[in-house]
């Protein structure tokens, strides 16, 4: 190699270092320059996003013709014990009601909806679990606000929010830690992603009986997360002998591969 | 021409990438054609003439990672310099094997890389040996796929007939 053509080499080194040093540093400049390349290829991605998630129901009905029938009677039955829960449960929320006011307590809803947004980008390296909506601070977003989905199951937060765009760290993400409580019988925990891939809750005594099924709720310790946002139902419990705690793997509820629309809520 | 050919087919890439590919994981690990496509053109060209595509397929594997600016840069014009350096000075026979020779420690290179400069970022590494394997071998049959047909364009839309001097693989 020349001289000349060294120092050209050595320059253009340098020169990308103070870019993206400057990039890191300005406060504002790569979160301006990320909002521009998501406005130029989201709708892009959303209607890919759109079109694989319409080609993999197509694909998972095929695939699953034989098990409708039994899922059909299955879900007649739980509709029906839900349906008679939801009736007990209004009667004691007028109950509530009633007496909040005999005392003279103003009703707080728990879920305030602040946005609802749409999935328009995934992280396409592999290397984290994270999605992007297509809202922004203009909508008034701010990091570290709870997602839900349209069913209202656990997403994730916010980590980083550009003017039009922000992206969410899903409670998939090996870093993301959510303080949860066993519905049932308020047993804490910790969720988090384990090595093999799966939902666990981490912390859970060995002395406590927990049962496969029992649903998982948010308990709003971290201060991030909402009280009462339900995560997902208990699949496995691995007591090893080895371990202090019981490991307790979950199933949650939301189907992150076919998340279209989600709730920002606080 | 060639410019617009080029152009033309790298906003196809792009649009793979960020459309069709992350519907086609397995067990949650993806394809990055990003890097197959400028590792190809490092080895078949060199790695000087694709610098400027380096810089930008970096920045814009960036945008869509969840790491520091700069991160997929650092990491792709280290590994397309080594498979350069790995195709004119060590495994300088052109065959298939010296191209899995080529490819395998460069795609190693560049996913060890982000993983280590990551894990730096964050204070944290976490590292995931059947994830790692597995994006090794997806990654590696596409970038011998993805070698041959840019070998093929190379040759039919780049170089004039008298210019034919890509040694056979």
């Amino acid at each position: 190699m020349s001289k000349t053509s060294r120092k050209k080499y050595l320059l253009i080194v340098l020169g990308l270092i103070v870019i993206i040093v400057l990039l890191n540093i300005v406060p504002g400049l790569s979160n301006g320059l990320g909002n521009f390349v998501f406005k130029v290829f989201s709708p892009i991605q959303k209607f890919f996003i759109d079109l694989g998630n319409r080609v993999y129901s197509v694909f998972s009905i095929l695939f699953s013709i034989r098990d409708l029938a039994k899922e059909n009677i299955a879900l007649r039955e739980e509709v029906l014990m839900l349906e008679s829960k939801v009736a007990e449960l209004s009667e004691v929320k007028r109950e509530n009601r009633v007496l909040r006011e005999g005392i003279d307590l103003s009703e707080k809803e728990n879920l305030l909806i602040i946005q609802k947004a749409s999935v328009v980008g995934k992280d396409i390296q592999g290397l984290d679990d994270w999605i992007l909506i297509d809202k922004g601070s203009c909508s008034g977003l701010v990091k570290d606000m709870a997602v839900v989905s349209v069913e209202m199951g656990l997403v994730g937060r916010i980590i980083e929010v550009m003017e039009n765009f922000s992206k969410i760290m899903l409670i998939t993400n090996k870093e993301s830690i959510v303080a949860a409580l066993v519905e049932k019988n308020r047993v804490e925990g910790v969720v988090k992603e384990s090595e093999k891939s799966r939902l666990f809750v981490d912390f859970i005594p060995r002395g406590e009986v927990l049962v496969e099924g029992d649903n998982l709720i948010t308990s709003g310790m971290d201060n991030i997360f909402p009280k009462g946002i339900l995560i997902g139902k208990i699949e496995e419990i691995d007591f090893s002998q080895n371990q202090l705690f019981q490991k307790i793997y979950i199933n949650p509820v939301v189907n992150f591969s076919k998340l279209e629309e989600v709730f920002i809520v606080e | 021409m060639k410019i617009v050919f080029s152009l033309i087919l790298i906003f196809l890439i792009l649009l793979f990438q960020i459309g069709i590919v992350p519907h086609i994981s397995i067990d949650g690990v993806f394809v990055n054609l990003i890097l197959i496509s400028i590792l190809c053109l490092s080895i078949l060209v060199s790695w000087k003439s694709v610098l400027g595509w380096i810089i930008a397929g970096g920045f814009f594997l960036d945008f869509y990672s969840n790491g520091f600016l700069g991160l997929s840069v650092i990491a792709l014009v280290f590994s397309c310099f080594f498979a350069y350096f790995l195709s004119r000075k060590i495994f300088k026979e052109k065959n298939f094997v010296s191209l899995l020779l080529v490819l395998i420690p460069s795609l190693f290179s560049y996913r060890l890389l982000i993983i280590l400069l990551l894990g730096v970022f964050r204070g944290s590494f976490i590292f995931d040996y059947s994830s790692f394997g597995i994006w090794l071998l997806y990654n590696l049959v596409f970038s011998v796929l993805v070698f041959y047909i840019s070998k093929y364009l190379h040759n039919k839309f780049f170089i004039s007939k008298h210019e034919k001097s890509i040694p056979k693989i």
